[in-house]
C-alpha cells in the first residue's frame, strides 16, 4: 500500500502511461510556427535597456499631441469661403460688409451708401 | 532533468531544431503527467501540444540555467487542471438532462480498479489533481505546491479532503456489495 489509495489501482495507473509518438516533436514545432510573433516590429528593435524611456517619451508625445488636436484654438484662416473673398475683392467700401457677415449699418447711411455706390458703378 | 543550456539558447533564438529537440526530451514527461488525468491517447495529445504550445510562447521568460523541466511540468498541470474544470463544468450540465439508471435485476459487479477510478474521477479538479499526483506520481507536498502554484498548507488541505470525499465515495459503492455477499453467505 502506497499511501491511501489501493496499490492494484497505483499499479495499474502506473503502467498506464502514453507515449509520445516519432512525428509529436516535428507537429509541435509545426503547429507552433503560425502562432509565434511576427519579427521586424519596430519595438523589437529597441534595446530593452532603452524601452522604459522610449514608452514614455512616446506616451508624452501622444498626450501633448492629443491636447494641441482636442483644445479649442483661434484659427489662423479667415472666416470668409472662397466664393466670398473672389467676389469680394472688386465689392467697394459701401458693400463690404456684406463680404464680411458683419452687422449692415444702421439708419439712413445705408441707403445713401448703397445708392451712391450704384450711381458710381 | 537537466536540459543542456545552450540547447535552451538555440530554442529560444527559433532554431527548429533545437525547438524539436526540446520536445522530444520533454514529451515523455508531459505524457505521463496528462496519462494520469485522462484516458485517451486524443485527449493526453492534445494537452500536450497545448502545454508546449503555452511554454514556447512564453520562452523568452526562460533563462537558461532555469529548471525548464519544472517550468514544463507546472504549464502542463495547470493545463490539465484547466480542462478537468472544463470537463466538470459540461458534465455538470449534462447530468441535468441524463435519464435515471433503469435497474436491469442482474447483480452489479464490483471492480476495485474501475471503481476506485470512477471515484477518483468523481472528485472535484482541484482535489483530484494533487491527490494523484501524491499517490501516483508520489511528489512530496513541497513539489506540488511548487506545481500548482498554492501553498504546501493548502496542498494538505486538499490532500485531506480528498480522502475522506474519496473514502465517503469507495464506501458508498462496496456497501451493497458487502450486503450482498452477506445475504448469501447465511442462505448457504
Amino acid at each position: 500500500m502506497n499511501g491511501f489509495l489501493p496499490e492494484e489501482f497505483v499499479k495499474k495507473e502506473r503502467g498506464r502511461v502514453f507515449e509520445p509518438d516519432a512525428t509529436f516533436a516535428r507537429r509541435v514545432v509545426a503547429r507552433m510556427r503560425p502562432v509565434s510573433r511576427p519579427a521586424g516590429l519596430l519595438w523589437d528593435y529597441v534595446p530593452s535597456f532603452a524601452r522604459p524611456m522610449v514608452a514614455a517619451s512616446t506616451i508624452m508625445f501622444l498626450v501633448l499631441l492629443s491636447y494641441r488636436v482636442l483644445s479649442p484654438m483661434p484659427s489662423p484662416y479667415s472666416d470668409v469661403g472662397i466664393v466670398d473673398a473672389y467676389l469680394g475683392i472688386d465689392a467697394v467700401s459701401a458693400e463690404e460688409w456684406m463680404y464680411r457677415y458683419a452687422e449692415p449699418p444702421e439708419g439712413e447711411d445705408l441707403l445713401i451708401e448703397i445708392s451712391m455706390a450704384e450711381v458710381l458703378q | 532533468m537537466e536540459l543542456d543550456s545552450e540547447l535552451i539558447v538555440r530554442a529560444k533564438r527559433g532554431e527548429t531544431e533545437a525547438q524539436e529537440e526540446l520536445v522530444s526530451k520533454l514529451a515523455p514527461m508531459v505524457f505521463r503527467l496528462g496519462s494520469r488525468f485522462f484516458r485517451s491517447r486524443e485527449d493526453v495529445e492534445d494537452l500536450a501540444q497545448e502545454a508546449f504550445s503555452r511554454f514556447f510562447l512564453k520562452i523568452d521568460q526562460v533563462r537558461p540555467n532555469d529548471n525548464v523541466a519544472g517550468w514544463v511540468s507546472r504549464l502542463t498541470v495547470n493545463v490539465c487542471y484547466d480542462r478537468l474544470r472544463k470537463l466538470q463544468r459540461e458534465r455538470l450540465g449534462m447530468d441535468r438532462y441524463r435519464a435515471e439508471p433503469v435497474f436491469s435485476g442482474g447483480r452489479p459487479h464490483f471492480d476495485a480498479y474501475e471503481d476506485v477510478r470512477a471515484a477518483v474521477d468523481s472528485l472535484d479538479a482541484k482535489l483530484r489533481v494533487p491527490l494523484l499526483l501524491k499517490e501516483v506520481e508520489e511528489l512530496s507536498v513541497k513539489e506540488i505546491s511548487t506545481i500548482m502554484g498554492i501553498s504546501q498548507s493548502n496542498v494538505k488541505i486538499r490532500l485531506f479532503r480528498a480522502r475522506k470525499k474519496l473514502a465517503v465515495v469507495l464506501e458508498g459503492r462496496r456497501q451493497p456489495e458487502v450486503q450482498r455477499d452477506a445475504g448469501e453467505g447465511s442462505r448457504s
